[in-house]
């Protein structure tokens, strides 16, 4: 049953919530002691009340385990002058300035829960003729007919639930952003389509969870789903991989295997990173597509192998036929007309509270974190019934009135959660999701680490993550710096190459190696001016390919074209 | 929508008109909540410092108020008012003419739709 709030200066629209919409559950319940007088309950003592002012709406806010599913607010507040907003009133002097601040009251209440509760979906109760500029947010529905009576009110709230829902689709979290719906319509038609799928972004993006969630459900195809990502698998063993081999065709092939073609044959075959293919093996990918069937290594005979194929990638594949990197045939073989652009998550700025809160409840529920979880339960008193799969995420100062008794709440400021919409998030999930798990390890670890040091007891299920945490794990990001920013040149001395690098501290030593690693490839690739071939004579000896730098790059999220653009 | 009509709307035409809609709706003989509902959209209203007024009350005071209108205008929707105060208030002694009492209240939407044309056209 979806909760609402209502904001209204007169209780006429809570009440008739209450009366004639039995659908809806209403949040404010406020211990009033005048009865109501609209229902059955009125000998009773009916305690339903809406908020009449934003101060009110916030205290019933703040009563709350969870946010209600959606704001009703009006626009005319005919309220006494101290309790409009804002509080200075200094623009607004006079009767006829006042009037109007009323008669928009709404819009300056929206403005307050867009800043306090940014995840807060708000339905406005706008007049069909109101001459006002209306605000634009991904989270603000407008009725589109006066609400005058309980069934128009019932179908409106109705409309911003769906609107609100369709964000969300099962396990996929499509957002609010243009890009994404058009990605989300795209693939809705692709996902039927017998023909090659190419999605292309950036590392980190969610291209495999979306074969996986959308693209091979929707496509009613009886076979598996098999998903390979081509920069892992070393260069040698990858045509016995796609293509599967004969028992003792090569050294180490003590059995017959098939390959990820014959695998997913009738299915879908996910190949990510196809930019990373060298030509031999994209030319026998194309004799395999062209096709249909596949001979595995070492063998004569022919086996069946048609998947659907979905190839992804974060080059500029187009860019690679041009310089005779990629095969034109096989690009054109994969329908590159049709190709998905998944955008980054700096793209997706207006998705990213809802993004940074789904990040945390997953950390918080994940595998990784599990022993850190019950070493945390174990320490402090649970009631019987908790219930850790009912955790929520609270933006706002940590408060035990705001916390649910019976699962985690976690709590993060406004200020911090404005500096996570606000940051770039180079790896994209990949690295909001390790900012979600560092923190709530930090925050997990501090309390427990405080209790041990004898603090008093605190609410059991209460999780804060502190600015200055935050701060600090998005101020050690591990990726490539923007443009502008660039790191200190190296420099070739007697006793060799000479780099400046940072290292943070209260980070594992392998999260260290990776990184000193990172600045290392970073500055030897601005030293050499972006030579690929150059870093892998020198990291790896003569001999050594450009692909081998780039796999280890791809490793450790280092992106060419970002790096090329930081160059230029 | 020009201020004054804004508010009167807002204080006083939707607190009414909202029951009796909500009542049309329903397609069913009215509970006693339908009824009392009725009676608060007339009777028990609020002014702008949340004191109590009936819909008569309450337009004598917004009337005092009104930009320049032919009186005769404000005299319609007042009578109006008026017609609806005494059907909704003969409820209690016979709640069986409530299609009456209903009919009376929605007519106040359609005052105010003349009002409001009225001043536009002024």
């Amino acid at each position: 049953m979806a909760r609402l709030l209502v904001i209204d200066d007169r209780d006429q629209t809570v009440e008739m919530v209450h009366r004639h919409l039995p659908q809806f559950e209403t949040v404010t319940r406020c211990g009033r002691s005048i009865p109501c007088q609209v229902c059955e309950e009125r000998d009773r003592g009916c305690t339903l009340k809406c908020a009449h002012d934003y101060r009110e709406a916030a205290e019933a806010l703040s009563k709350q385990a969870q946010l209600p599913d959606l704001v009703v607010l009006d626009l005319h507040f005919a309220l006494p002058e101290e309790q409009l907003l804002p509080e200075d009133k200094s623009q607004h002097q006079g009767r006829r300035a006042l009037e109007e601040l009323r008669r928009k009251q709404g819009l300056h209440i929206l403005e307050r829960l867009r800043r306090d509760y940014p995840t807060l979906p708000v339905v406005l109760l706008t007049t069909t003729d109101a001459d006002f500029e209306k605000p634009q947010g991904p989270l603000v529905y407008f009725c589109e007919n006066e609400v005058v009576d309980s069934r128009t009110l019932a179908a409106e709230i109705t409309r911003a639930l769906d609107l609100q829902h369709a964000s969300q689709e099962g396990p996929v979290f499509w957002g609010r952003g243009a890009a994404m719906a058009a990605l989300r319509r795209q693939m809705g038609v692709l996902s039927r389509s017998p023909l090659p799928v190419l999605i292309e972004g950036e590392t980190g993006t969610g291209k495999s969870y979306l074969v996986e969630h959308v693209l091979h459900p929707r496509s009613g195809a009886k076979g598996p789903l098999v998903v390979t990502d081509l920069s892992t698998i070393p260069s040698t063993l990858l045509p016995a991989h796609l293509f599967g081999a004969r028992r003792g065709s090569y050294t180490g092939a003590v059995e017959d295997q098939a390959g990820v073609f014959e695998q997913a044959h009738g299915g879908t075959l996910f190949l990510d990173e196809i930019g990373n293919l060298d030509l031999e093996l994209q030319r026998q990918l194309l004799l395999v597509l062209e096709r249909g069937a596949v001979t595995r290594l070492g063998d004569v005979r022919q086996r069946p192998a048609a998947p659907r194929l979905v190839a992804a990638t974060n080059l500029d594949l187009l860019q690679l036929v041009r310089e005779g990197r990629f095969r034109h045939d096989l690009y054109m073989r994969l329908n590159p007309a049709t190709r998905l652009r998944v955008p980054p998550l700096r793209e997706r700025r207006e998705d990213l509270p809802d993004l940074v809160r789904f990040a945390l409840l997953d950390a918080l529920r994940s595998e990784a974190l599990r022993p850190l979880v019950r070493a945390y339960l174990a320490r402090f008193p649970t009631p019987d019934d908790f219930r850790e799969d009912a955790s929520s995420v609270v933006v706002g100062k940590p408060q035990a009135s705001r916390a649910r008794r019976d699962a985690f709440t976690v709590f993060l400021s406004t200020p911090s959660l404005q500096r996570l919409a606000a940051h770039d998030w180079p790896g994209n999930h990949r690295e909001l999701k390790l900012f979600a798990s560092n923190a709530l390890v930090f925050a997990l670890a501090q309390h427990l680490d405080a209790a041990a040091a004898g603090a008093r007891d605190r609410a059991p299920a209460v999780l804060s993550v502190p600015d200055q945490l935050v701060d600090q794990l998005l101020g050690s990001e591990a990726a490539p710096r923007s443009r502008g920013d660039r790191r200190p040149v190296s420099a070739v001395t007697e006793l060799g190459r000479r780099i400046e690098i940072t290292v943070k501290s209260g980070h594992s030593f392998a999260e260290i190696s990776a990184d000193v690693e990172r600045q290392y490839l970073v500055a030897l690739f601005q030293a050499l001016d972006g030579d690929l071939d150059r870093m892998a004579r020198e990291l790896f000896g003569p001999g050594a390919t450009r692909r081998k730098v780039h796999l280890r790059m791809n490793q450790l999220g280092l992106r060419l074209r970002e790096l090329r653009g930081t160059q230029a | 929508m020009h201020p004054w009509l804004s508010r009167l709307r807002h204080d006083l035409v939707k607190r009414a008109v909202w029951p009796a809609r909500d009542l049309r709706d329903a397609s069913r003989d009215p509970a006693p909540g339908d009824l009392l509902q009725l009676r608060r959209g007339l009777f028990d209203l609020r002014d702008e410092d949340g004191g109590v007024s009936t819909a008569t009350g309450l337009w004598a005071r917004l009337r005092a108020e009104a930009p320049a209108l032919p009186p005769a205008a404000l005299d319609a929707f007042g009578a109006a008012l008026q017609r609806a105060e005494v059907a909704v208030g003969g409820l209690a002694a016979d709640p069986r003419t409530w299609p009456a009492v209903l009919d009376a209240v929605l007519r106040i939407e359609q005052s105010f739709a003349d009002l409001a044309r009225t001043l536009e056209e002024e």
